[in-house]
């Protein structure tokens, strides 16, 4: 096992390997930073290159696009409050806050860092557990998947500050919204009609720009100037935020850990991830009153397990050939063009290639960590910069994103709807974070529901790991609304800092 | 003598005019694509088995196609791959300059009238496929351990179902068998049915020979499941066939053979004949407009004998057809054969079985 780990760092030193790593990163962090695009535009961009190339070089190159694209992808969720990938949404929560308070470089260094750290902990949990991984994926079948999509769904509460209603309602929009299209376990298309493109139900990316990146350009195009209102200069830099991260060093190995974990149950979708860890961070943390205002904990919890996922999600993918996620698919896909059969042979047969997956893992993340931080301060100027300038842009590159979905008319129609739901949400201080999260796990509860009773009639209700996790979801909930009643502090907190942002015409 | 010069000259002089008119065609041919480029519809996401299939093709069928046309692969997703198939099937010019690369599930959609989907595959002609075989295994809880004992299997027998259509040919070996099991759809790739087969949480298990010998063997060396039947091939005259990746495995027609003391008949096994050669390209079938110009035809055909050929080809598919033979020229033939046999009986069968118990809606 130790010959295979070092043999596999100089198989990756070879320069031309060395050299697809670095496109890789390059290329993750340029679809990274353009919103709506993600690892797996960046791996479809690079799949016919594939073709011909060794085995090793080709995996270094699309694992350093997915390893870079999380790290990346921070830059538009702090600089504008636009999602740049469906992974670093709620980075948006504190991030963009900070960023409107002139610590745009400041929260760059801290997520940079988290991310640094997140992504070394992915690949090292990676490497350590690959040899028991099994059990931990074996154990959560369709109950416990289902149990775990409630989990997700009880942090709405926290996500929805004062406004536990509003927030709910939010929630349950999104969960209707994600029941458009073709059933998860019948041959049924709801809401669709004779209109094919709605067969596969709405896309996440078109979702979550139209709801975060429209209602933001228009507001700050309406009220005029920089997206940082006070212009502190760069003396907040990005040294702070590294140090930020440093002092919270536990809170960024617990959440990598989170990240990891979660990651690498197959089936959840990696695109929740950064929520829970949000909704963790913010239920957890004794001083709450700062969260949604910019507490930099907030762009700390979600960007290390950003990162850190992409080590749980390879576990399922490289041990069970069951992608992990959408670009893990696409890995997938890959290692088929080198003659590669995932599963858990690939341990004895082909443990080389899993180690240069794991080196290569950690090199990304090294690599595309500091092209960040040596990007990060130019490009936080951007917030002082008059914002109608950039608009035209940011507007461009939004649309381009959602155009790039199916490339059909409808992906425009629906981001402009979004947009202006999102804009109406934004406008009565209804919270935009639940309806997304209702929309990401509609989907999945329905199916694993379903499943769950086709599978056990009802006697999946008793399983252990069913009471376990309905127990902490009840735990949660509970908790947050004896929480609240104590301390008002933080709900108020939240709400102003909404309202700050939303009163500023 | 004179004569037999003049002879000799109007000899050589049909000769050339024989010659010129036999070349004319690959002439033809040559002007038809040169300079042009080809669009290859993919209807999937990049990165699945069909994908992998049709972007092969792509970069290997241009250069040996008369006139060396640039190939040009790209995914049209959405609605499982109905918005791409419509948009074959009605939006383009039937110029040769558009080809389509389907798995076998998307066949089986089209010749069975799913709703929705707008392709007919009699209007198409297929230009080269590669196979692909199926193996179900049970697990061990079943309390069986030779597969002659399949109707005596106990337990709730769960087989996981990612989307019914696909998974036709395993439905209707299953059927065939008259075996009592509950189908559970849901599931998001056969992967997923693989680890659910391991949790204990599905009994009855189908996976493509590749990874049932990847991904299931491994149980199966651990005791923990049986290999029950490979589907395998049905030949020309309708006969089973063993699967050229697991020769020593029992095909499921055998099985039920072994189990009854005579071949499987009446509209279940003529539904059985239809599906499996159907369904089993599950790789991937490269399909063209029927009507284009005859010479485009005959450029393309020249193109897929040149690249079969072509050792460049060979090295390149090998790893990718996993251990199957590619179907090209006359093989092809079997495709569209085993849908002109099927009887409007086996039609009705296969949609009233897949509307009764999945409440699948066709045309």
């Amino acid at each position: 096992m130790l010959d295979a780990f070092v043999n596999a760092f100089w198989i990756l030193l070879d320069p031309f390997r060395l050299l697809m790593l670095f496109s890789g990163v390059a290329i993750g962090i340029a679809v990274g930073i353009l919103p709506g695009l993600g690892g797996l535009m960046g791996m479809a961009l690079v799949l016919p290159f594939l073709f011909g190339m060794d085995a090793y070089a080709g995996v270094a190159l699309l694992i350093g696009i997915a390893a870079a694209v999380p790290s990346a992808d921070t830059f538009p969720s702090v600089l504008m409050g636009i999602p740049g990938s469906s992974g670093s949404q709620a980075t948006i929560m504190d991030g963009y806050p900070m960023a409107r308070r002139g610590e745009a470089a400041r929260a760059l260094g801290a997520a940079f860092t988290a991310s640094l750290i997140g992504g070394l902990i992915g690949a090292l949990a990676l490497s350590a557990v690959v040899p028991f991984a099994r059990p931990l994926i074996l154990a959560f079948g369709s109950p416990e998947l289902f149990m775990l999509t409630l989990l997700g769904l009880s942090i709405i509460g926290v996500l929805s500050g004062n406004r536990p209603l509003k927030g709910m309602l939010a929630a349950v929009a999104g969960l209707a919204i994600g029941t458009v299209g073709g059933a998860p376990v019948a041959a049924e298309y709801r809401f669709a009609g004779d209109f094919l493109y709605l067969y596969d139900g709405l896309s996440l990316v078109i979702v979550a720009l139209g709801l975060f990146a429209l209602p933001e350009i228009v507001d700050l195009l309406a009220r005029g100037g920089a997206i940082a209102e006070r212009a502190r200069g760069l003396g907040h830099g990005w040294m702070d935020g590294v140090r930020d991260t440093l002092r919270h060093k536990w809170l960024v190995i617990r959440h990598s850990v989170i990240g990891v974990v979660i990651g690498a149950i197959p089936g959840m979708g990696s695109s929740i991830i950064d929520w829970v860890n949000y909704g963790i961070v913010a239920q957890t943390s004794k001083d709450r009153s700062r969260f949604g205002k910019g507490d930099v904990r907030g762009v700390i919890a979600p960007e290390s397990a950003n990162n850190a996922k992409e080590g749980g999600v390879l576990m399922p993918t490289l041990l069970f050939g069951v992608p992990g996620s959408s670009a893990m698919a696409m890995l997938l896909g890959a290692l088929m063009i080198f003659g590669v059969q995932p599963g858990p042979q690939m341990l004895t047969r082909d443990l080389d290639l899993v180690f240069v997956i794991i080196w290569s893992l950690a090199l990304a993340n090294v690599f595309g960590t500091f092209i960040c931080l040596l990007l990060s301060r130019p490009i936080a100027r951007l917030t002082f910069v008059p914002f109608h300038y950039i608009a035209p842009v940011i507007i461009v590159i939004v649309i381009v994103g959602a155009w790039q979905e199916t490339r059909h008319w409808a992906d425009l129609a629906f981001l402009l709807g979004f947009g202006l739901l999102g804009w109406l949400m934004k406008r009565s201080g209804m919270p935009r974070p639940p309806l997304l999260i209702g929309f990401i796990l509609s989907g999945l509860a329905e199916r694993y529901l379903w499943m769950s009773y086709n599978l056990y009639d009802w006697e999946w209700l008793t399983r252990p790991g069913v009471l376990t996790i309905g127990a902490l979801a009840v735990a949660l909930i509970v908790a947050s609304v004896r929480l609240k009643r104590n301390t008002s502090q933080r709900a108020e907190a939240i709400q102003m800092a909404e309202s700050d942002k939303e009163s500023r015409p | 003598m004179p004569r037999t010069t003049y002879n000799k000259m109007a000899a050589i002089a049909t000769g050339l005019v024989l010659g010129a008119s036999v070349m004319l065609p690959a002439a033809h041919a040559d002007d038809y694509y040169a300079g042009q480029t080809i669009r290859m519809i993919i209807p999937f996401s990049p990165g699945g088995g069909t994908d992998t299939f049709g972007r092969l093709i792509s970069q290997h069928l241009g250069r040996h196609i008369p006139g060396s046309p640039t190939i040009v692969a790209e995914n049209v997703t959405g609605a499982g791959g109905l918005l791409g198939s419509n948009e074959f099937a009605e939006r383009v010019d039937h110029d040769g300059l558009t080809l389509m690369t389907a798995s076998g599930h998307l066949n089986l959609r089209a010749f069975l009238g799913l709703q929705g989907l707008r392709l007919d595959l009699d209007a198409l002609e297929p230009v080269v496929a590669a196979p692909m075989g199926h193996v179900t295994a049970i697990s061990t809880q079943a309390g069986i351990d030779d597969p002659a004992d399949l109707l005596e299997a106990q337990g709730r027998l769960t087989k996981g179902i990612t989307d019914p259509v696909g998974l036709l040919e395993s439905l209707v070996a299953l059927e065939m068998f008259e075996l009592n099991y509950r189908a559970v759809p849901g599931y998001g790739g056969r992967g997923d049915t693989r680890i659910a087969f391991e949790r204990g949480e599905l009994m009855i298990n189908t996976q493509s020979t590749p990874a049932y010998l990847n991904s299931v063997q491994p149980l199966v060396d651990e005791g923990m499941a049986m290999p029950l039947y490979a589907i395998g091939f049905i030949d020309g005259e309708g006969n089973p066939q063993r699967d050229p990746a697991v020769p020593d495995m029992i095909t499921a027609p055998e099985l039920y053979e072994q189990i009854h003391g005579e071949m499987p008949s009446g509209t279940i096994w003529e539904a059985f004949k239809v599906t499996v050669p159907l369904v089993q390209n599950t790789r991937g079938t490269v399909w063209v407009h029927g009507d284009i110009p005859d010479e485009a035809m005959a450029a393309l055909r020249e193109g897929v004998e040149a690249m079969v050929n072509d050792p460049e080809f060979q090295e390149a598919s090998a790893s990718i057809l996993e251990g199957y033979e590619i179907m090209w020229g006359d093989d092809l033939g079997q495709i569209k054969a085993s849908m002109d046999a099927a009887s409007p009986e086996v039609l009705d069968y296969l949609r009233d079985m897949l509307n009764e118990r999945f409440g699948t809606e066709f045309n």
